[in-house]
């Protein structure tokens, strides 16, 4: 048996959505359709997340699908298929970032409107004020946080929210963004230096006043919001009071 | 604003890399070692930990109902345009062969006018006299444009054209 074919065979008894993509490769629509509304949420926040636009993350999503069927004829499963997903994804917000700095006019819309047109100090002394209610609180807080993301460079946004969302190892955010793990390594620690310094307000205020409901729907559909990924927390992790 | 980090940037990466899960076993014990000596690791990684689960209050898209109804039909779109221009272009090619090989075919009708290309008709059969005269004399074929009749081409023929007293 050629060495490719027991590879795809190993990939696909490993990750379903490998076996899945290889219906795809054979023409399978049923599967194709199966695969989008597998992935169509996650996508779709990942992308949302890039270029900060619902609408364009929505065509992009799509775009991205539409790719996967055009080059389906070309996937040799050698990583999970989430990874050849984001790649494809990573590769399209690429354009858009190049389009965006050709026409600078184009910009990030977290912070065209409402309360997000405020500065980072000014939403920290309304989230403190005594009058919001749980709701109005977390919505603020989720404003803020998209900001903060919003402020970090294109590849540390990526890194961030393929480690957040998708619960990413480094090794697969390397493959996706086609760097070291060691870049990668860096790149998430420096996001993360700034996420600590543009939030820390916030999370002083959340230290004080206890955990937030986070189970409160506060995502861009109004949509129940899934669990969040817990990641293994290792031995000296741990909140310290 | 939050205290500058008591880590140089590459402790930080270290300590960041462990709380990921991302080292290995050596290396994650150093860390932890330092976190419980050292309470500027326990609070940086406090932080950093606490900053992280800040970003579970980002917002999850949802797809639409529609979003899966709506892809599938512009995949469909797509392929039929695809096809479209598929067969457009197939047809252009043949168009443009058929186009270059009439163009050829006239090119040389009018450059070859008065000098016609092809022969009008069959060379006749059987040969005639002369001509199965000429092949008969494989050496004077060099001097065939010199020739200025067949007569000549008959006398050589004749054997006796060359002997003494003829």
């Amino acid at each position: 048996m050629p060495a490719q074919s027991q590879t795809s065979i190993q990939m696909a008894l490993r990750d379903p959505d490998v076996a899945l993509m290889l219906r795809v490769r054979d023409d399978d629509a049923q599967a194709f359709e199966e695969l989008v509304r597998r992935y169509q949420d996650r996508l779709l926040t990942v992308m949302y997340h890039l270029v900060g636009n619902r609408d364009e993350a929505d065509d992009l999503a799509q775009e991205v699908f539409l790719r996967v069927y055009r080059h389906r004829k070309e996937y040799h499963p050698q990583a999970k298929f989430s990874t050849w997903l984001f790649t494809i994804a990573h590769h399209l917000a690429q354009n858009v970032y190049r389009r965006r700095q050709r026409k600078p006019e184009a910009q990030l819309d977290l912070t065209d409107s409402g309360m997000l047109a405020q500065q980072p100090q000014e939403r920290w002394r309304a989230a403190m004020s005594p009058a919001p209610d749980a709701q109005l609180r977390h919505e603020e807080l989720s404003q803020v946080v998209q900001e903060a993301i919003a402020q970090l460079n294109d590849r540390q946004r990526l890194a961030v929210v393929l480690n957040k969302f998708e619960d990413m190892s480094y090794q697969e955010i390397a493959d996706i963004m086609q760097i070291s793990v060691k870049a990668v390594k860096s790149l998430l620690s420096r996001a993360r230096a700034q996420l600590r310094q543009l939030l820390a307000p916030y999370v002083q205020m959340e230290m004080r006043s206890g955990p937030l409901p986070r189970a409160l729907s506060h995502n861009a559909t109004d949509a129940p919001r899934p669990p969040a990924v817990s990641k293994p927390q290792p031995q000296g992790a741990e909140r310290h009071e | 604003m939050s205290e500058p980090s008591p880590l140089s940037e590459q402790e930080r990466e270290e300590l960041i890399a462990y709380l990921d899960g991302e080292l290995d076993t050596q290396a994650a014990r150093a860390v932890e070692e330092k976190l419980q000596r050292d309470p500027a690791w326990r609070r940086e990684a406090e932080q950093l930990q606490a900053t992280w689960e800040m970003l579970d209050f980002l917002p999850q898209a949802h797809a639409p109902a529609s979003f899966t109804e709506r892809t599938l039909t512009f995949l469909q779109a797509s392929q039929a345009r695809q096809l479209r221009y598929r067969r457009l272009r197939r047809n252009l090619v043949y168009t443009a062969w058929a186009a270059a090989v009439i163009l050829s075919a006239l090119t040389g009708f009018w450059s070859g006018r008065g000098h016609p290309v092809f022969p009008s008709a069959e060379p006749p059969w059987p040969p005639s006299e002369e001509v199965l005269l000429l092949l008969q004399h494989r050496e004077y074929w060099p001097y065939y444009d010199k020739l200025s009749s067949f007569s000549f081409l008959r006398q050589l023929d004749q054997a006796d054209l060359f002997e003494e007293g003829s």
